[in-house]
């Protein structure tokens, strides 16, 4: 189903299957999966490799109508370049990821284009890196243990 | 024609009901035709913080952002935790890490509950329900010592056993509730003022409520039999009977009936909780061991176990785990990203309240501004969960 378009699919446990994509094609995965009858995305998020110049976008998906693909969650993953993180938004196809790649958008500096541009989370008055990037430090109290 | 007739009208952030967003909502007359809501003001950067603290200080984080349903948020991350720790609690502390999670789901029920009268101008259901949460909290204070931020779970166990007389206890607070029900049944849930307010308004479609990703009690009254605990069991729910509560019609009533129902279910698995409850130890022998024999002995004897001291050297192989459970409010989703540091490299966590909040632009559309508050709080929404 997916050959062809993903560059690799691996079962990490019994209900968990990790698929990465080329960025380019996120798009054609997401159809393929919405049409097996993935209906739903429970997170987007991204992961910030510094060293690599490069951010993993990861999809977390899964289904409520069919109880059987409900037992299992996909993890779809690509990853940009960090100087200049684009991909195409996965609204369309699931609606459900608005928020997840609005509040993804504010926070590693993603651009989704098809998202109304705008922030989500962050105040608009915000200036400085995407609060989760690695190479903003965050000052701790020094309390810790 | 339409930018004559229509105009923007711009709810909050200051508590417009109970919550700390923005709403706008463009308007013809009193109808409303676009709704967005804008979240953000309760921001606190869990997950940021999250990649400085150590792996066991990140339980007490991680119960802030949902003070009603601390246990839950606990219990979704230590699972995940004990994947990537590869270890697994024994059936003892399974139970009482169910029976904690079915307490304060009871607990969550009830304040939103109470949240959702007081915006449609019920104020004896709020006050009934807030006051009602008082024998729930007990309980949690007496299994756990605290009253809401319990930090109980902790990898490969509990903190704490089952203190003496709490079985009796817990059935008195259970049968109180029965009751109670009752009551709330009669001057809220079937109130004729209540069902003209909230019956067909809000209404979300099974497809629309799958489409747009929604969870927990708002995800079931729309006809979807979906609930971690039986998709995905986990703890002691593969040995206890309990039922989905669902419906059909999608609309606030729905939503509420829903809740209502799930208190009777929660109600149900604490009830064989205590039945049932197997003997053995609460903590995992393989962390049991690394106590000194003398700390081992008053361990044992006095059922708490100090947690502190055992985990502070705690080490994570490395390693991408994700786990989800099913929270008061919904489906509750956690990712980490472990590099073998002592802090995970990144961590995500999902809350129930950011899924649904997706919900408002959906339920709104249609309605009259002043059904603004009926669906506000059907859904249950809690802006620092959402915002985290």
């Amino acid at each position: 189903m997916l050959r062809g378009v993903a560059t690799s699919v691996t079962a990490t446990s019994p209900t968990r299957l990790l698929i990465t994509v080329d960025a380019a094609k996120l798009g054609e995965t997401a159809t393929k999966l919405r049409d097996l009858g993935f209906d739903h995305v429970k997170s987007v998020t991204g992961i910030d490799f510094p060293e690599e110049n490069r951010i993993d976008l990861l999809y977390h998906i899964s289904a409520f109508e069919d109880l059987e693909l409900a037992k299992a969650i996909v993890e779809v993953r690509t990853s940009l370049n960090r100087s200049e993180p684009k991909v195409q938004s996965l609204v369309d196809i699931w609606p459900s990821a608005e928020y997840s790649e609005r509040e993804t958008s504010d926070l590693f500096g993603v651009v989704f284009e098809g998202q109304p541009s705008g922030r989500l989370l962050l105040p608009d008055s915000y200036v400085g890196l995407p609060p989760l990037r690695k190479d903003l430090k965050i000052k701790t109290e020094g309390i810790d243990a | 024609m339409s930018e004559e007739r229509t105009i923007e009208l711009l709810i909050g952030p200051q508590h417009p009901g109970s919550g700390h967003m923005r709403l706008t909502a463009e308007v013809d007359g009193d109808l409303i035709i676009k709704f967005d809501p804008n979240i953000g003001y309760v921001h606190r950067a869990v997950e940021k913080i999250a990649e400085t603290k150590t792996y066991v200080q990140i339980i007490p984080l991680v119960e802030r952002p949902a003070l009603p349903d601390t246990a839950n948020h606990n219990l979704g991350y230590v699972l995940a935790l004990e994947k990537l720790l590869g270890v697994e609690a024994p059936p003892r502390a399974q139970y009482l890490r169910t029976l904690l999670a079915e307490i304060t789901r009871i607990h969550s029920h009830l304040y939103g509950m109470g949240i959702h009268g007081i915006m449609i101008g019920a104020s004896t259901m709020f006050m009934w329900a807030l006051a009602d949460r008082e024998p729930m909290i007990e309980l949690c204070q007496q299994l756990t010592g605290a009253r809401l931020t319990y930090s109980y779970i902790v990898p490969g166990g509990v903190r704490r056993n089952l203190p003496q007389n709490f079985k009796e206890n817990a059935l008195k607070a259970l049968r109180y509730m029965e009751n109670r029900l009752k009551d709330y049944d009669k001057i809220f849930v079937s109130n004729p003022v209540t069902v003209a307010r909230l019956r067909g308004v809000g209404t979300i479609s099974k497809n629309d409520a799958a489409r747009i990703g929604m969870v927990g009690p708002n995800l079931r009254a729309s006809g979807i039999h979906y609930d971690v605990r039986k998709v995905e069991p986990y703890c002691a729910y593969p040995e206890l009977e309990f039922d989905v509560a669902e419906r059909e019609e999608g609309d606030c009533h729905a939503r509420l009936l829903v809740r209502i129902d799930e208190i009777k279910q929660s109600i149900r698995i604490i009830r064989q909780i205590l039945d049932r409850i197997p003997d053995g130890p609460i903590l995992i022998e393989s962390y049991m061991k690394l106590l000194s024999p003398k700390m081992r002995q008053e361990t044992e004897e006095r059922g708490i176990i100090k947690f502190p001291a055992l985990f502070s050297a705690l080490r994570v192989p490395k390693g991408e785990v994700n786990s989800r459970v099913e929270a008061g409010r919904g489906e509750l989703f956690y990712h980490i990203v472990s590099d073998g540091s002592p802090q995970p490299y990144r961590f995500r966590m999902v809350t129930p309240s950011f899924r649904n909040v997706i919900a408002f632009k959906h339920a709104l559309r249609g309605h009259r501004l002043a059904d603004i508050p009926a669906v506000y709080g059907s859904l249950d929404y809690f802006p620092p969960e959402a915002d985290r």
